[in-house]
């Protein structure tokens, strides 16, 4: 049990302990997040979403992003993921995503704000 | 360990007797079985207020709030929610007005004008692991206050914040904490009173089931304050979850040296203990639980001496209420400008309530002082049960009084509800309907308060006794006019002469009513009738021609006092019937009449 002594030691304690919450807190301030959904449903599964979900997860950790599961996105060729900027109802739809597309919707699309190949525009409900 | 997901289960005392920890259990098992738990963690946290829909589940970071949880619905969340994404929607909640599917909290009604000071930590935190609440910015507002603020800095910032007492009293808590540190002596003493004895109030239980590292926090901020080494916690023993978890906090604390000698490293110490109570209302009056702190009979003392001079043990003890202390850690960490922003001009912040009674959404609720009470009973509330007419609000627990439509508009704070012929209390908020019988609701109360009297003072132990007795002849339709002349004299002569609060507020029930429902108490005078329907011996069953001569209302009667020959219409014998109403519910014609 760590002993706190000091104002320091409270800081970085709390550092620690905000691992334990922290997926709370992406949905306390889930407005102010990017969300990705990702399409979670039989047919996303058996093409790999779950993979998907999890490297996404990880990419992203850290970053004002939260990554989140869904049933199905649409009529789009799967793993789909749908990505939505904070606050907003238009959407960005990215089908047949594998690990390396993630990587790039990630890093291109996500935190520099470009337009990348095979971005489909949509809505969020 | 980096989750993915987190399910967090109610785990207040309303959701635990709704086998929530099951629940947890069933979860904690699906979860294992689908080789979800390095991604997937349960925690069982405090109390979400939505008592009505309990247990409550949710899920993060998506916020699906799933209400009515049942053990056998843990395989359908995880299979269908955890694994899949599909929100399991009969658990959903539904806007009862709208109709509308709501699976995030915030936009519920319920929760949309809320706003969570007291019980911000309360069904977010796990409240058995420090570091939950560390991670909230726990214990850093009293890193704050021993590193970088003097004593009468930080009485100044709970002063200048204008937090005022939730115990009921409404003092201002900096004032109090000021007195206190002025007091000149070797030692001295903080005391949270968590005895909480208004019938139908859990305010203060919820916050140290879900939250109790605040309490610990703030108390150690008050003994920093005024000058004190020792904390005490009196808590009723009927709470034992709340004690369990807070002596929990404490241990922890102490283990994780934000208790005991050296504070982050500074000259202050601080511990505290727990005492218990044995449940007695009057416990709560800040002298008599000082007294039975000390092993004494639970009585009050007149004040002066306040406690701030001589309290426990004669020593000058800062007697604070567990929701005032709640508020304390974000009073010092946002500052008294920010809280003063929240609220009246002369009651800032918030208050939590428990609703109660005749309305759709009973359970525990924050609002920014200033609400009005139709807000909280229309909007937060969802209305009145059955769709069903307000009667009357009852605020203040048996000290206060009844309001009515016409007080609806009314921002809630201290002084409003004292100008309304009512009062704060500690927040309890009992609703009634056109079916509640006022004399009857005065009766309980004093039904109450008579028996929690502790009987030292004659006007309280005698006054409240001939109270209930004129109500009692009231309701049983044997009072005269003159006894309701009686009722409101007696009343004001208890308030001016009992020695403590419990005596002075206990007519205040009775008096509301008398002003409120004149008319209610005169039809029980004067006509022998009980306009709600309520009052027993004031009911008569009549049987009228619809009746067919079945027999079923005899068969039931207990005493036997509904005669006829079958196929003929039956009639009832007054003088003996007793009027369990078994006749009217056995009666399948509506042949019976109830007046
Ligand atoms: C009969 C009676 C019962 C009381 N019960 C409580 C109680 O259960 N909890 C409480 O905090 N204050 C209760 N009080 C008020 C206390 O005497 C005291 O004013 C309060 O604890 C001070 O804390 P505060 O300034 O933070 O409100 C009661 C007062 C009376 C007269």
């Amino acid at each position: 049990m760590p002993r706190i002594n000091s104002v320091e030691d409270l800081k970085k304690l709390k550092e620690q302990a905000l691992d334990k919450i922290a997926v709370r807190l992406q949905g306390e301030d889930i407005d102010s997040l990017t969300q990705i959904y990702v399409g979670m449903d039989e047919s996303g599964m058996q093409a790999g979403a779950k993979e998907v979900f999890h490297h996404i997860w990880s990419a992203v950790s850290g970053k004002p992003v939260v990554v989140l599961q869904t049933a199905k996105i649409g009529d789009f060729k799967e793993p789909a993921i749908k990505v939505v900027r904070p606050g907003q109802h238009a959407a960005t739809v990215f089908e047949g995503v594998t690990i390396d597309k993630a990587n790039e919707v990630i890093s291109e699309f996500v935190e520099k704000g470009n337009p990348i190949e095979g971005m489909i525009a949509a809505t969020h409900e | 360990m980096n989750y993915k997901m987190q399910i967090l289960v109610c785990g207040g005392t309303g959701c635990l007797s709704s086998e929530s920890e099951q629940i947890v259990k069933n979860l904690k098992h699906e979860i294992k079985k689908n080789n979800l738990t390095e991604d997937v963690r349960v925690i069982l946290a405090g109390c979400f207020g939505f008592c009505e829909k309990g247990p409550i589940v949710k899920i993060l970071p998506d916020n699906t709030f799933y209400t009515q949880v049942k053990p056998a619905d843990a395989a359908e969340i995880i299979e269908r929610h955890i694994i899949r994404g599909h929100k399991v929607e009969r658990l959903l909640f539904v806007e009862p007005e709208t109709q509308e599917v709501i699976s995030d909290s915030k936009h519920m009604n319920f929760y949309k004008k809320q706003q969570r000071i007291a019980l911000r930590n309360c069904g977010f935190i796990d409240p058995s692991d420090i570091e939950e609440y560390i991670a909230r910015d726990g214990y850093a507002a009293l890193a704050k206050a021993v590193t970088e603020m003097t004593r009468d800095e930080v009485v100044a910032e709970v002063k200048n914040s204008g937090l005022r007492g939730r115990g009921g009293g409404g003092f201002s808590t900096g004032l109090k904490w000021e007195f206190a540190k002025k007091s000149v002596s070797d030692e001295k003493y903080v005391i949270c009173n968590a005895d909480e004895g208004d019938p139908g109030a859990f305010m203060d239980r919820s916050i140290l089931e879900g939250d109790p590292h605040s309490i610990v926090e703030a108390m150690a901020i008050c003994g920093y304050a005024i000058g004190a080494a020792e904390g005490r916690v009196y808590i009723r023993a009927e709470y034992p979850l709340a004690i369990t978890r807070l002596q929990k906090a404490i241990d922890d604390a102490r283990a994780y040296g934000l208790l005991g000698k050296n504070i982050f490293g500074t000259d202050f110490n601080f511990d505290i203990l727990l005492s218990f109570g044995a449940g007695a209302f009057v416990c709560g009056e800040e002298t008599a639980l000082i007294h039975s702190m000390e092993g004494e009979r639970g009585e009050p003392t007149t004040k002066p001496p306040f406690p701030a001079e001589s309290g426990y043990w004669g020593k000058p003890t800062n007697v604070n209420n567990v929701e005032t202390l709640a508020n304390i850690p974000v009073i010092l960490l946002k500052g008294s400008q920010w809280f003063k922003t929240i609220g009246t001009e002369k009651s800032s912040g918030t208050k939590v309530f428990a609703l109660a009674g005749k309305i759709n959404n009973v359970g525990l609720i924050e609002v920014p002082m200033g609400t009005t009470l139709r807000e909280v009973i229309y909007e937060i509330g969802g209305g009145i049960k059955d769709d069903r007419q307000f009667k009357a609000v009852q605020t203040g627990g048996p000290s206060g009084g009844c309001l009515t439509e016409k007080d609806l508009d009314t921002p809630i704070d201290f002084d409003n509800l004292i100008t309304k012929g009512s009062m704060m209390g500690s927040g309890g908020m009992i609703v009634m309907d056109e079916t509640d019988c006022m004399p009857a609701v005065a009766k309980f109360y004093l039904e109450f308060t008579q028996e929690e009297s502790c009987g030292k003072c004659t006007p309280c132990r005698i006054g409240t006794r001939r109270l209930l007795e004129l109500l009692e002849m009231i309701t049983d339709g044997k009072a005269e006019m003159r006894h309701l002349d009686e009722l409101r004299r007696l009343s004001r002569v208890i308030c001016d002469t009992a020695l403590c609060g419990l005596g002075q507020t206990a007519p205040n029930p009775v008096l509301s009513t008398l002003d409120a429902f004149w008319d209610e108490y005169v039809a029980h005078v004067k006509d022998h009738k009980c306009p709600a329907g309520r009052c027993e011996k004031l009911i008569r069953y009549n049987i009228n021609d619809k009746c067919i001569g079945c027999t079923a209302c005899a068969r039931k009667c207990p005493v036997n006092c509904i005669t006829g020959e079958r196929k003929q219409k039956h009639e009832i014998d007054q003088e003996k019937c007793i009027k369990c109403g078994a006749c009217y519910s056995a009666c399948k014609f509506n042949a019976i009449d109830k007046m």
